[in-house]
């Protein structure tokens, strides 16, 4: 996995490539945590590079969901390829959560649902 | 007390080093030669050992790859001491395993800070390794109370012959398989999979399974079991989770009741089409994530012959060595191609595949699948 997180124009982008797997997650649920110090957080997941997602992955994805939410802040996925959306769709996680086509469509959904 | 075994031909370099490390608190043992330095080793298995290299017969190089070799003394660190300084004769000893090298003649600290270095190393290793063997223990203690938990015998249906498959991943795992007969020939099948594996997984995997089984009288609708379960489920998962599939079965009508939780699908083999497909079962969330009041039940008829999988993602996510994946695709023609009316042919031959797939890898998840064959 590798992992970027930028923030920029009061939105925090996490991407994050490659496999988020039980390897991986520990230290991306610990990197975005970390990301989501402030009130109000807006997250973007940008999964545009990522190629599997394990339970332990959803896990780190709920996580990011819960924490924005109770700091009042939103958070969205985009870029989801085939396989992750299926996972997504599978567990029902997409029913709770925002997820979007794109990088661009996700920053707008963050601002709208803030 | 620690032990430390001096290995030296010279006898004054013996005593001199012997002089040097009295005071460190350690008990020091001495061999005068290669042989006698590996039969001490092998009866005593000292801390640490400090063996020169220039000695008639067996030299010190030779001493340190035996000592390697043998599983009884391959852990003991070695420093050579030798007046041998040349890089490639230090570069050899390390090779050979030594953990150090000193060359003479020495400077008392200097040996004195090495050796207490090397014994605190090889002190820490050890605990290291008692606390991971002790850890794995515990884990295999978890383990076999944990299949305890599991059916001890596959009842006999009317009108479904069924097999299961159950592996965890590391010792303890998440998966979990409960089958329930209820009144009126009704039969409750609950599939689920605790997030991660090992310990943590098993606590939840224990928890489901008691919150399941405190049921004094199941109800016949399955949405209502998964309602129930996840209600407390979200009291105590947090941040985990557990995903499910709770199926009433009735025996007499050959009908499946599905609710899901989060879970992969039920995969279905029609006989009269002979055709494999994933059963589209609407579902919500796994459990401990948010409590629902309503979860979407879907009614599947079976006819005879027709076969049911229901899997949990250990299977269609057992990797090879390129990192593919199973899949769903792989399993489902397995399911199709696979001829025969015994359940337990039809899970053999499934997890023969999946094995074969894996080409050697290792499961990295816990795996459970349960295949029905309809009578």
């Amino acid at each position: 996995m590798d992992m970027t997180i930028e923030k920029k124009d009061g939105v925090i982008v996490a991407k994050i490539d490659g496999r988020l797997d039980v390897q991986s997650s520990p230290q991306a649920e610990k990197a975005i945590l970390k990301a989501l110090e402030d009130d109000e957080p807006k997250l973007v997941m940008d999964f545009g590079n990522l190629e599997y997602i394990s339970s332990a992955g959803l896990r780190v994805v709920l996580i990011a969901l819960k924490e924005t939410k109770r700091k009042g802040g939103s958070l969205a996925l985009c870029s989801l390829n085939n396989e992750v959306a299926k996972i997504f769709e599978i567990s029902n996680f997409s029913s709770i959560m925002t997820i979007t086509g794109s990088l661009k469509e996700a920053l707008e959904a963050v601002f709208r649902d803030s | 007390m620690e032990t430390i075994l001096l290995v030296d031909d010279n006898p004054t370099n013996l005593h001199v080093l012997f002089q040097t490390l009295e005071d460190m608190g350690a008990k020091l043992l001495v061999a005068k030669n290669g042989k006698s330095a590996l039969s001490v080793a092998q009866k005593v298995r000292p801390d640490l050992i400090l063996l020169d290299i220039m000695m008639p017969e067996i030299d010190g190089f030779e001493v340190c790859r035996k000592l390697k070799e043998s599983s009884r003394t391959r852990d003991i660190p070695v420093i050579f001491l030798s007046a041998l300084d040349q890089t490639e004769d230090k570069v050899r000893g390390l090779k050979l395993g030594a953990v150090d090298y000193i060359s003479k003649p020495f400077q008392p600290d200097e040996v004195k800070a090495r050796v207490n270095t090397h014994l605190t190393i090889h002190r820490l290793k050890r605990e290291v390794q008692r606390r991971k063997e002790r850890l794995e223990h515990e884990l295999k203690v978890v383990s076999r109370v944990q299949h305890r938990l599991l059916p001890a015998k596959i009842p006999e249906i009317e009108s479904m012959k069924l097999a299961f498959f159950y592996e965890t991943s590391r010792y303890a795992g998440g998966d979990y398989f409960d089958i329930i007969k209820m009144p009126e020939n009704l039969w409750g099948f609950l599939l689920s999979d605790a997030e991660g594996h090992s310990a943590p997984a098993a606590v939840l995997m224990a928890m489901t399974c008691a919150l399941f089984r405190a049921y004094p009288q199941l109800p016949k609708e399955p949405d209502e079991v998964l309602i129930h379960l996840n209600k407390y489920l979200c009291k105590l998962a947090g941040p985990s989770f557990v995903t499910a599939i709770y199926g009433v079965f009735d025996a007499k009508k050959r009908v499946f009741k599905i609710a899901r939780a989060g879970h992969p699908q039920p995969m279905i083999y029609r006989a009269n089409e002979k055709k494999a497909f994933e059963a589209e079962c609407e579902g919500v969330v796994p459990m401990g994530i948010m409590p629902y009041d309503e979860v979407p039940v879907t009614k599947i008829n079976m006819f005879p012959e027709d076969k049911i999988i229901i899997y949990t993602d250990g299977i269609t996510e057992r990797f090879n060595k390129e990192r593919k994946a199973y899949g769903e695709k792989r399993l489902l023609n397995r399911l199709e191609s696979v001829n025969t009316q015994n359940p337990e042919d039809l899970r053999d031959e499934i997890m023969e595949d999946v094995i074969k797939f894996a080409d050697g890898v290792p499961a990295e998840d816990d795996q459970a699948l349960m295949a029905g064959v309809v009578g």
